[in-house]
């Protein structure tokens, strides 16, 4: 019960600036798509993937933004951070609303509310121009595997928000990139010495591809089958699904936990 | 009711509790006085989790401060003295946060509000910071939470505000609550506020009730110097000298005004420990 407390309480609070966003994605739909409409040059798949893409960029960059921006105006905001640490719900409550409302609410709203104006703008577009792109359908599988693969990837905005006082979203990308540089260079030496016998060699041939380097792999086999591989695609999921969110999760736990009144910005 | 044994607490490099111990049973309207930088608000934020102890042990209302868990932060209502106010209605404020402090009372706040003369039509945002105030006030009060820390409350109220808050705090005490007021302004606090704790260099240097006060020491006006060996405390007032002295059988009971005391007990916090003792 205390979290739908927590929930409607965090609802009410934003729903200002939650108006304002869900307005500008409006227009950005409404303009190009009248605009398209009255000059014209639409191919069929510009047609079939216009709200689609549209839900997959503010899925992702207006979802990690929000995430972001979680934490700011309570947590770590000095005239609020006072209301925020005395509310009576503990630390886990109070993280679990902001996964929620993040995570689960706003992709669902997100979908429902792309549904809806899709059926409004092509009305319009049908009403005046006699065509229109197609309507946004909410029930295709793709759009829940983007979300499944949205809750684990905000999840890292969610840490990053709470780890970081300021400017957590470019701070975010700037440290998960640093982290996958990281892993990569790590991923590639396990690779290079796990994988030995595929490689035939590693070489920079400058009269042929210029100064690009060119790391031959060759292999018999298709890669598919080669076990080892597969074992590690297995390995990769199951970290990516499985392990992700749930690290991401604690550590924000712990640290809206630790949190303390000198910590507000 | 709060216990704090042996607490020890920085702000990075500067060193502000060493050893802190305080025991506040529960029941009183406790007035938390100090200089500017003594750790009153800091000491406030610790009994309210909201700042953690470096070493020691703090227990308030049996729960630990640091972990603030939902049981014990619906016992506490704390009114800093800045504070800030979403931007909605006032129904809309209270649809949000009443369902978080289950003693709360509505019909106790629709009176308190009446006594502070709020208009409940307006929108939070377009009152003056002594209304905001005010309104905080009648909602931790008619939320009645155990305990209830005031920080600095008297700033920004008007002169009637003032008694009217004095009226209205005095009206909500029971026996089950205990209140804790932080102020520098021990005059709008007269009367209200008993016992006293006073905070100096890092210590509780006070923490007696105004009865063993009275019981203690006496407050005299001399025309002229009193010597020092003749008191613990002297200062120049206009028609003469107040002196602070310890009261013998025969001196009759006096009230010591808080800000006198405050003044003796900053100066020479040894001597009026001591005298208090021998009191006691």
């Amino acid at each position: 019960m205390k979290l739908l407390y927590l929930l409607r309480k965090d609802i009410l609070e934003s729903r200002k600036g939650m108006l304002i966003y869900a307005l500008t994605l409006f227009m950005l739909m409404l303009l190009p798509s009248i605009l398209t409409m009255i000059f014209g040059g639409s191919s069929y798949s510009e047609l079939a993937t216009y709200y689609s893409n549209y839900f997959v960029s503010f899925l992702f960059v207006g979802g990690f933004i929000i995430t972001s921006l979680s934490f700011r105006e309570d947590m770590y905001g000095k005239s609020t951070q006072h209301n925020w640490i005395m509310l009576p719900a503990s630390p886990l409550e109070k993280l679990s609303v902001k996964v929620i409302y993040s995570a689960i609410l706003y992709p669902i709203l997100l979908l429902l509310f792309i549904s809806a104006s899709s059926l409004i703008i092509e009305g319009v577009n049908t009403l005046f121009f006699g065509k229109h792109y197609l309507v946004f359908n909410p029930v295709q599988p793709f759009y829940w595997k983007m979300i499944l693969i949205y809750i684990v990837t905000q999840s890292i905005f969610l840490m990053g928000a709470a780890c970081f006082r300021k400017a957590s979203f470019v701070k975010t990308i700037l440290m998960s990139n640093l982290l996958s540089l990281v892993i990569g260079l790590i991923s590639l030496l396990v690779v290079r010495i796990i994988f030995n016998k595929y490689f035939d060699g590693m070489s920079i041939d400058n009269v042929l591809i210029g100064n690009n380097f060119e790391i031959r792999f060759s292999s018999p086999e298709s890669i598919d089958s080669i076990v080892e591989f597969r074992v590690f695609e297995t390995l990769g999921k199951v970290l990516f699904w499985v392990f992700v969110a749930p690290f991401c999760w604690v550590v924000s736990y712990f640290r809206v936990r630790e949190v303390q009144a000198n910590d507000a910005v | 009711m709060i216990k704090l044994k042996d607490v020890s607490f920085d702000y990075s490099k500067t060193k502000l509790f060493n050893e802190l111990t305080i025991d506040i049973p529960g029941g009183n309207i406790y007035g938390l006085l100090g200089m500017n930088g003594a750790g009153k608000t800091t000491l406030l934020k610790i009994i309210s989790g909201q700042l953690y102890i470096k070493s020691g042990e703090a227990d308030v209302l049996g729960h630990n401060p640091q972990k603030r868990n939902s049981k014990m932060l619906e016992q506490i209502f704390y009114l800093p003295e800045e504070f800030y106010l979403p931007n909605i209605e006032l129904k809309e404020y209270l649809l949000i946060n009443v369902p978080f402090y289950p003693g709360f009372d509505k019909v106790a706040f629709d009176r308190y509000t009446k006594a502070f003369d709020l208009d409940f039509s307006k929108k939070l945002s377009e009152f003056s910071y002594g209304q905001k105030k005010k309104f905080l006030l009648s909602f931790g009060l008619a939320s009645n939470t155990s305990l209830l820390i005031l920080d600095e409350p008297t700033n920004g109220l008007d002169i009637p505000s003032k008694s009217q808050f004095r009226r209205t705090l005095a009206s909500a005490m029971t026996a089950n609550r205990t209140f804790i007021i932080s102020t520098h302004q021990v005059r709008d606090m007269e009367n209200l506020i008993d016992p006293i704790i006073i905070l100096n260099e890092g210590k509780v240097v006070f923490n007696n009730s105004l009865n063993e006060v009275t019981s203690a020491l006496t407050l005299s006006l001399t025309p002229t110097e009193p010597e020092n060996t003749e008191c613990v405390f002297k200062e120049k007032v206009p028609g003469g000298w107040s002196a602070l002295k310890m009261r013998n059988d025969e001196d009759p009971e006096t009230n010591v005004d808080l800000e006198t005391l405050f003044n003796a007990v900053v100066a020479n916090p040894a001597a009026i420990t001591n005298l208090m003792n021998k009191g006691v």
